[in-house]
């Protein structure tokens, strides 16, 4: 109706005032050359890809699924609790490991090629002496999204030090993966002191729980990970893992990173595998020891067997057999099917569109924690204004509004009838940005047409959002799409 | 080698005495507590418990253990009560509630067909009914000489960190079995939860399930061996596969079943834990009643402290306390007093002048607006805005009135706080009265009609004068006295005095109004002073009550203090020195006692 012109946001959007607010900022402490320095390194942040911090609890499989993400075997993984430092993964034009040092400086390790002995090695330094470990690597699974891996939480190798500084390096990603096998009380207790800051409470949009290591859940059985997603659904109906996070999603990292490394020579070792008698392969498979110790068929030598139960899992290699005695017959398609049985397609396509979509959102997110951080850190007369300012942008993040709607309509926490789920949806910009795709005319639309689609949408969405047979939740969120019509209709008008 | 019965008979001796020592002393919880002991002493069954955070395969190590699917196991169910497994000679189940105060001694009991026992305790939990246990008999030769499995929720859930039943249980049990499995090393929260189980049941083992599923197992269970020395926790670790164990079973395999780790498992319960019952038993048996006889002892000692004679300059003290508390409450109550009229003072002033001020707003107002209109025709309307007016300077001098009283009851029990408790006088806030009823009705302005005659009659007086005036000044001029001119002037003379008549009349009734007006509302402010004042003694005495209801309970209770001081100063010397006797008589008794539980972890009990 009558939006006030002064609260609508320039063209430059969230992001765009988030980046203005942190420029200023960086002017008003460029005295300081601490804060500024550090003010600078976000603001240098906003041209690179989005940065997902992969944590959670203790041997959740952390090194594992961060390889099945990338598709290399790129971060070591071990059955010891060791790691202790945190370890960024992200795209350069060619390998190299650069250790930062607490006191500020950089050491390259190694460049042209990686080894995890080394990283494994660099890894287990204590965090006194190695403050983050950078690996550059040219793998297109990085391009968009850097990864960054943290040691795991309520583990018996992190001391108390390490513990805030695990806070930090999750308060400094745009995005968080926690992986747990089960949600515990430690695990909600550590998401929620994360989300404990007052511009983390405004956008709990950065989250997606991975309930990892799922081949796992019953003893590693065909169904493992149907009972897993029941488990998943289970989990999300809680209240308390609802608040900071929409999707909980069950996948089995080792069975993904076996399948994505899978390779010629690991295939024909399968094949001849599943060439097998039924019940032999099956005595075989009873255990991880017998299938080590098994000696038929003879081409499969020991180590062979042993390096395929290491990347693929019991699980895993007990569904590459069944899926080649069913006649899939190519290493591309085996690799397709194993891939698929592991659910980290649903994972990366969750990543995708929570994460990736919406980048500028959680980097908007991620500029304002900065800024508050530093005003809450070093107040000085004059800071008061700066606060003024993080304080309008706050109140008026309708991007966060929609996208916390958004999920609750993909997670189905907010049910609305069909039409209007799919009406909604469109206007948040599910299909794109653009207005006409958003009041879901057709290309050719004229902009008066436009504007009378985006009126009659705004007046039904009003009705909508006062309904009283719509519960405050689902009233809140008509709220938020009424209010995406308005300033649809308001740009529409103000730039014709 | 003692012979089990002697030493069962001793054991149940021992508590039975310590028992009736608790009766004694008037301590039903305790003497309940060692009830309860006593028929675990007698219970034959040797508790073992299976704990462990979720998911980790307790209910199916159960199941693998007695080889019969007893504890539901699966990913839509997680345990939430606990299943007892022990023996019978046929299968059988039952669902054990709460022991209430109503229900039968241990709980009521249900016997369910077990095949349905998931289902059964399902729908019971959903009806709300409050359950303790399910409880499930096997003829297994496991469980033959008195072992019984104990399935317990998970500890470490999202919700809580160790249930209350667990912990409950976790005292009575003879040993733990604790799950962990072989896929990970024990976390913090595991080694923590170890530690603190280890001080109430030091049997301890470890049993890690899924090594079928971990190629390096082994290394697992080195890491957590050591976990365990660090953490100081001595226990064996099983490491088992249910799945290997189910296939063995299915084929009769002997291999298979070695392989699956169960039968050393198996063998540690059959072997170790009947040889350790006694020893459990014993000490379950000495620390209850060593705790026991030292609640008792330490409230005998109290006592006997308190009978030592007293010395002069004790009771003196005591003496002198209690009279400065007097002299305290006395500076007390003079303080609140003063308070209290002090405000009440202000009050009375404040509240005249408050009302008096909103008052003359009004009439201001009234006034205003009498000047502008004829109260004659709208004196209806201007009385009931007037009313109206008055009636909200009422309330809200009577809401002001209302918070002054909150006010000043907060102030007067804060200068009692110091030394009391501070309460708060129930009263309800003070009502608005409506005394304009009571006043009588300002009077409308009279003359308000002026009747039609009358002004006839003035039209015509001042026509008179001006056809008289003007006919005799244009009779001169030779035109006769009534002519063109005279006649309308007279007309216009006429209309000037009637109107000046019709004005005069308005600005009377006007200053009539006025003065009727102020009139009522002094009324008014009469009542409403009176009200207030009413109001505000009432308060006084209500507040003033309380006050002084509470100082004079404080002074009762002074006064007896000094009372009891002067009566235990003057209590015969021989009684308290008969007492303190019986007291250190008692003690020793008791000393004895302890001396004997204390001997039976030390394994030299024999039957007194």
């Amino acid at each position: 109706m009558n939006a006030p012109s002064d609260a609508e946001p320039p063209p430059a959007g969230l992001l765009g005032q988030a980046r203005a607010l942190l420029l200023r900022t960086m002017t008003f402490y460029r005295d300081d050359p601490r804060t500024a320095g550090w003010l600078r390194t976000r603001l240098e942040r906003l041209s690179e890809p989005l940065r997902m911090a992969v944590t959670g609890r203790v041997k959740s499989g952390k090194s594992t699924l961060v390889n099945a993400l990338v598709g290399t075997e790129i971060a070591p993984s071990d059955t010891e609790e060791r790691t202790q430092v945190n370890t960024v993964f992200r795209y350069g034009d060619e390998p190299r490991i650069t250790v930062h040092t607490p006191h500020g400086t950089q050491q390259h390790v190694s460049r042209g090629k990686l080894d995890p002995a080394t990283i494994r090695d660099l890894q287990r330094w204590r965090p006194d002496e190695v403050a983050r470990l950078v690996i550059e690597t040219p793998s297109p699974g990085l391009q968009a999204i850097t990864l960054i891996e943290t040691p795991g939480v309520a583990s018996t190798a992190v001391q108390e030090t390490g513990r805030s500084a695990l806070a930090q390096i999750l308060s400094e990603a745009d995005a968080v993966l926690y992986l747990t096998r089960q949600p515990q009380q430690t695990d909600v207790q550590f998401l929620h002191s994360v989300h404990e800051l007052r511009v983390a409470r405004r956008a709990p949009i950065n989250t997606v729980l991975a309930l990892s290591r799922a081949d796992e859940v019953a003893a590693g059985d065909e169904d493992a990970l149907e009972t897993a997603e029941r488990r998943a659904a289970r989990h999300l109906e809680d209240p308390k893992i609802r608040s900071f996070t929409q999707h909980v999603i069950p996948v089995a990292g080792l069975c993904a990173q076996g399948a994505s490394t899978l390779d010629r020579q690991r295939f024909e070792a399968l094949r001849a595998l599943a060439a097998l008698d039924g019940t032999r392969i099956e005595d075989q498979l009873l255990s991880a020891e017998r299938f080590t110790k098994a000696t038929e068929p003879e081409g499969v030598d020991a180590g062979t067997r042993q390096t395929l139960l290491n990347e693929l899992g019991l699980f895993g290699l007990r569904r590459a057999l069944d899926l080649l005695a069913q006649g899939v017959g190519e290493p591309t398609r085996l690799r397709d099917a194993l891939l698929e049985e592991s659910r980290i397609g649903v994972l990366q396509e969750a990543v995708h569109l929570q994460f990736v979509e919406r980048q500028e959102a959680l980097r908007a997110r991620s500029v304002l924690m900065a800024v508050d951080m530093v005003l809450r850190a070093h107040p000085r007369p004059g800071s008061r204004q700066l606060r003024g300012e993080l304080d309008r942008l706050l109140a008026n993040a309708h991007e966060w509004d929609e996208l916390r709607v958004l999920s609750g309509l993909w997670s189905g926490q907010l049910r609305l009838p069909h039409p209007l789920r799919q009406e909604a949806e469109q206007v948040l910009g599910a299909r794109g940005p653009h207005p006409g795709v958003r009041l879901g005319a057709p290309p050719q639309a004229q902009p008066r047409e436009l504007v009378e689609r985006a009126g009659a949408l705004a007046r039904r969405w009003r009705a909508l959002a006062a309904d009283p047979l719509f519960d405050r939740a689902h009233r809140q969120a008509a709220r938020t799409v009424q209010r995406r019509c308005e300033r649809l209709l308001l740009t529409l008008t103000g730039g014709g | 080698m003692h012979n089990p019965t002697v030493i069962e008979t001793a054991l149940v001796e021992l508590i039975d005495r310590a028992e009736a020592e608790c009766v004694e002393a008037q301590r039903t919880d305790l003497s309940n507590r060692l009830r309860q002991i006593r028929s675990r002493v007698l219970d034959p069954a040797q508790l073992v418990l299976v704990v462990g955070e979720p998911e980790q395969g307790k209910s199916e190590l159960v199941n693998s253990l007695v080889n019969a699917p007893v504890c539901a196991t699966g990913e839509h169910v997680s345990t939430t009560v606990p299943t007892v497994v022990r023996h019978s000679s046929e299968p059988s189940a039952q669902l054990v509630g709460q022991e209430t105060p109503q229900s039968a001694v241990g709980g009521d009991r249900w016997p369910v067909p077990i095949e349905r026992l998931h289902e059964e305790l399902d729908d019971a939990l959903r009806q709300g009914r409050p359950l303790s246990r399910a409880e499930v008999g096997l003829p297994r030769a496991l469980l033959e000489n008195g072992l019984a499995l104990m399935d317990t929720p998970a500890v470490g859930g999202v919700v809580s960190s160790l249930g209350a039943v667990t912990e409950e249980a976790v005292a009575e049990a003879d040993a733990l079995l604790m799950v962990s499995d072989a896929t990970q090393e024990l976390t913090t929260n595991e080694l923590n939860f170890l530690r603190r189980v280890t001080s109430m049941c030091p049997n301890v083992a470890l049993v890690q399930p899924k090594i079928d599923f971990v190629p390096d197992w082994r290394r697992i269970v080195e890491i957590n061996r050591k976990h365990m020395a660090n953490a100081g926790v001595a226990g064996k670790i099983f490491p088992v596969s249910s799945r290997i164990r189910a296939r063995a079973m299915r084929e009769k395999s002997q291999e298979l079943n070695t392989e699956s780790g169960f039968p050393p498992l198996l063998d540690y319960l059959r072997k170790e834990m009947a040889s350790a019952h006694e020893q459990l038993t014993r000490r379950l048996v000495a620390h209850n009643v060593t705790e026991a006889i030292d609640r008792i002892t330490t409230s005998l000692r109290e006592e006997l402290n308190n009978q030592s004679p007293r010395t002069a300059t004790e009771t003196l003290l005591e003496l002198e306390a209690a009279q400065r508390r007097a002299e305290d409450l006395k500076r007390l109550s003079g303080r609140w007093q003063k308070t209290l009229s002090d405000a009440v003072q202000e009050l009375y002033s404040d509240i005249e002048y408050d009302f008096r001020e909103r008052s003359w707003a009004v009439l201001h107002r009234a006034n205003e607006t009498l000047d502008e209109v004829d109260p004659g025709t709208t004196w209806e309307d201007f009385e009931d805005w007037l009313r109206q007016n008055l009636s909200r300077a009422i309330a809200e001098t009577f809401e002001w009135l209302d918070r002054r009283r909150e006010r000043i009851t907060e102030q007067v029990c804060d200068e009692l706080l110091r030394e009391h408790v501070r309460t708060l006088p129930a009263s309800d806030p003070i009502p608005v009265p409506d005394p304009l009823p009571r006043v009588p009705d300002p009077k409308p302005p009279k003359n308000a009609d002026y009747p039609r005659k009358d002004q006839f009659l003035t039209g015509l007086r001042g026509s008179y004068g001006g056809v008289l005036m003007f006919g005799l000044m244009t009779s001169m001029a030779g035109l006769p006295l009534m002519n063109v001119v005279s006649i309308s002037a007279g007309l216009l003379l006429g209309s000037k005095s009637l109107n000046e008549e019709k004005d005069a009349r308005l600005k009377r009734r006007q200053a009539e109004a006025r003065t009727s007006v102020q009139r009522y509302v002094e009324h008014v402010v009469f009542q409403v002073n009176k009200e207030a004042r009413d109001a505000i003694r009432h308060m006084h005495q209500t507040l003033h009550d309380h006050c002084n209801r509470i100082t004079e309970q404080a002074q009762i209770s002074i006064s007896r203090s000094i009372q009891d001081t002067k009566r235990s100063a003057e209590q015969s010397a021989v009684d308290r020195d008969a007492r303190a006797r019986e007291i250190k008589k008692k003690l020793e008794e008791l000393n004895a006692l302890r001396k004997k539980a204390a001997t039976l972890t030390s394994n030299r009990i024999t039957a007194a």
